[in-house]
């Protein structure tokens, strides 16, 4: 079907083997693993690769830190897919950001929890990053006041310890805005779910704008998912895209605890395109 | 380069497409002229990085890549800026990659990759050449992942301003101008194959070579086998066909489960054609814009689609 044009590559010179980021002003991470502990901003200067299989490549030990990876990579698929490895990592700090990362083949990409129980706004902010290839979660955030947006999480799952494959967890009032997921998938015989966008525990913070595509799971597959006693959130101007043959999916899967309002999305696919939400009307679906 | 775009028939009825005026033809082409392709908001230039000097060139190392000033060639064939790495970013910092000097038959791509994982090219102005930017895959049923294009200038590109191929790949916020030309083949503004979603672009100006006796229909955007990806937001107009009939979007080849919203597509007056186009009915058409006649086939009707 396709035509097949060759052209001939003209002699030309290659180009000198060092390629730097663009952010200067910044404090360059050259090896991993690494641990942040003095506030400022982060950056790489090439990429960077790790083949430990514990532990996070790039650790946060303190708040206000921005980490700008410029386009480069931050490998961890020397590890295999088995690994417990994080990519970057933060666990109660706040005012970190995250952006244009292009991190692969961790157990989880992007790691930052706070959790509840903030007087004030965490306010975490994960985007325009490039997730692949991460066996367990692509982004995970939790905290008040954070931001998910912009990202391309592709090819998520695969661990054979029968962990779920979730793209994108947001947890504790947690915006997750125009993401694309492309691809999660469990383990082969792993039995475990497989989830595009995960909202749990997420009172009050919009799920909106974002495209999911090619979940898949030997148990159940969701695109979209409300859990939590404090699931009230917003799902809106979603794109839901599942294969037909897969044997349970759902579109837009909300808790039973609280309401999820559902409006302007767009279910294909699924099995069940809308299964316990709240209809705030304009949602589409084409079930097989 | 090795580029792999889809083949698609020609699928015009001469008989039954009214030739446009050409007092229509010289508006058009004036309006566009007077757009001038506004330059984007203010912003810092990519400095650290490494600097591409003179074309054409590979790229073979992983890494970040920018232009500091213009750039033009006259190959004929070939391609300007070839991306043999994976994990590659250009960001030709709102500077020209021309192509015209290969002149109006040329054959050579304005910036190339084949089956490279992970590359963005953005904030180009590539000019001129038969494929503005093409990142492909090798016609193998296998392809790419994740590439990114975003915020490129494309015009005067004989045969396609966009080709890219890959899961997990967007497209968007580009302005895709005055695409067409080549005598032998479609014209299309942006094409894609796999799941690609296509977002937020501008194409103005999509025209077919006057040939009469084997006429080419242009298209705005060209899906293939793309499996739930999202065209939205696109603004698509003057899409011209004078002998072959003129296509806003078309899916097409094993595409299903896409989604197209929020498009605007103009209908050129006097040419039939079809805004929207669906290769099944398991996609989605919904709160899209036609300005001139209704004409979605193929998919299924998601409500609020609108004509005036």
């Amino acid at each position: 079907m396709y035509r097949v044009l060759a052209l001939g590559v003209l002699a030309v010179a290659a180009l000198p083997d060092s390629a730097r980021a663009e952010t200067t002003g910044c404090t360059a991470i050259e090896s991993l693993p690494a641990v942040l502990t003095s506030q400022g901003v982060y950056c790489l200067n090439e990429d960077l690769g790790s083949a430990s299989s514990t532990g996070a490549a790039i650790q946060i030990l303190v708040n206000n830190i921005t980490l700008d990876c410029n386009g480069h990579r931050l490998g961890g698929l020397a590890a295999g897919p088995a690994t417990a490895a994080i990519g970057v990592r933060a666990n109660r700090r706040a005012n970190v950001t995250i952006r244009n990362c292009n991190i692969r083949g961790f157990q989880t990409g992007v790691l930052l929890e706070y959790g509840a129980g903030s007087g004030s706004p965490v306010a975490l902010l994960v985007e325009n990053n490039r997730l692949d290839g991460n066996t367990h979660r692509g982004i995970a955030v939790s905290g008040n006041g954070s931001v998910v947006r912009g990202n391309v999480v592709i090819d998520t799952g695969g661990n054979p310890l029968a962990l779920p494959a979730e793209a994108i967890v947001a947890r504790y009032g947690t915006d997750v805005v125009d993401n694309t997921v492309d691809g999660v998938a469990d383990a082969e015989g792993a039995g475990a779910n497989s989830t595009g966008i995960h909202a749990e525990e997420n009172a009050g913070a919009p799920v909106q704008g974002n495209r999911v595509r090619g979940v898949t799971s030997s148990l159940a597959a969701w695109a979209y998912r409300s859990t939590g006693e404090y699931a009230d959130v917003l799902f809106r101007d979603n794109v839901a895209s599942l294969d037909p043959t897969e044997g349970s999916s759902i579109g837009f899967a909300c808790a039973t605890t609280s309401p999820t309002l559902a409006r302007d999305n767009t279910s294909l696919g699924a099995k069940i395109a809308f299964n316990d939400c709240v209809d705030g009307g304009g949602n589409v679906a084409l079930t097989p | 380069v090795t580029f792999a775009p889809g083949a698609l028939a020609p699928v015009a009825d001469p008989a039954s497409i009214p030739e446009p005026s050409m007092i229509r033809f010289l508006v058009l082409a004036t309006a566009l002229a007077a757009s001038a392709w506004l330059p984007a908001p203010a912003r810092a230039d990519i400095q650290d990085c490494t600097v591409i000097a003179s074309l054409p060139t590979v790229i073979t190392v992983p890494g970040i890549y920018c232009l500091q000033q213009d750039l033009g060639t006259n190959i004929a064939s070939g391609t300007a800026i070839d991306i043999a790495a994976s994990n590659v970013t250009l960001d030709c910092n709102d500077h020209k990659i021309g192509g015209l000097g290969g002149g109006a038959a040329t054959q050579a791509v304005g910036i190339g990759s084949l089956m490279r994982n992970n590359v963005t090219v953005r904030n180009c102005n590539v000019r001129g050449f038969w494929v503005g930017i093409a990142l492909s895959h090798d016609g193998t049923g296998t392809a790419p992942i994740g590439a990114l294009v975003e915020d490129n200038r494309l015009v005067a590109n004989t045969r396609l301003g966009v080709f890219v191929a890959g899961n997990g790949s967007l497209v968007r916020r580009n302005v895709v101008g005055h695409t067409g030309g080549n005598p032998d083949e479609n014209a299309i503004a942006v094409e894609t194959h796999f799941s690609v979603d296509v977002l937020d672009n501008t194409i103005d100006y999509v025209f077919e070579a006057f040939d009469s006796e084997f006429p080419h229909s242009p298209y705005g955007i060209v899906a293939w086998n793309n499996t739930g990806g999202t065209i939205q937001g696109n603004r698509i107009r003057n899409v011209i066909g004078t002998f072959a009939n003129p296509y806003g979007i078309m899916l097409t080849y094993d595409s299903h489960r896409v989604t197209l919203r929020r498009n605007v597509v103009r209908n050129p007056d006097g040419a039939f054609g079809q805004a929207i186009h669906c290769v099944a009915s398991d996609n989605l058409a919904r709160d899209n814009s036609l300005l001139g006649f209704y004409s979605i086939e193929g998919c299924s009707d998601g409500g609020g689609n609108v004509h005036n």
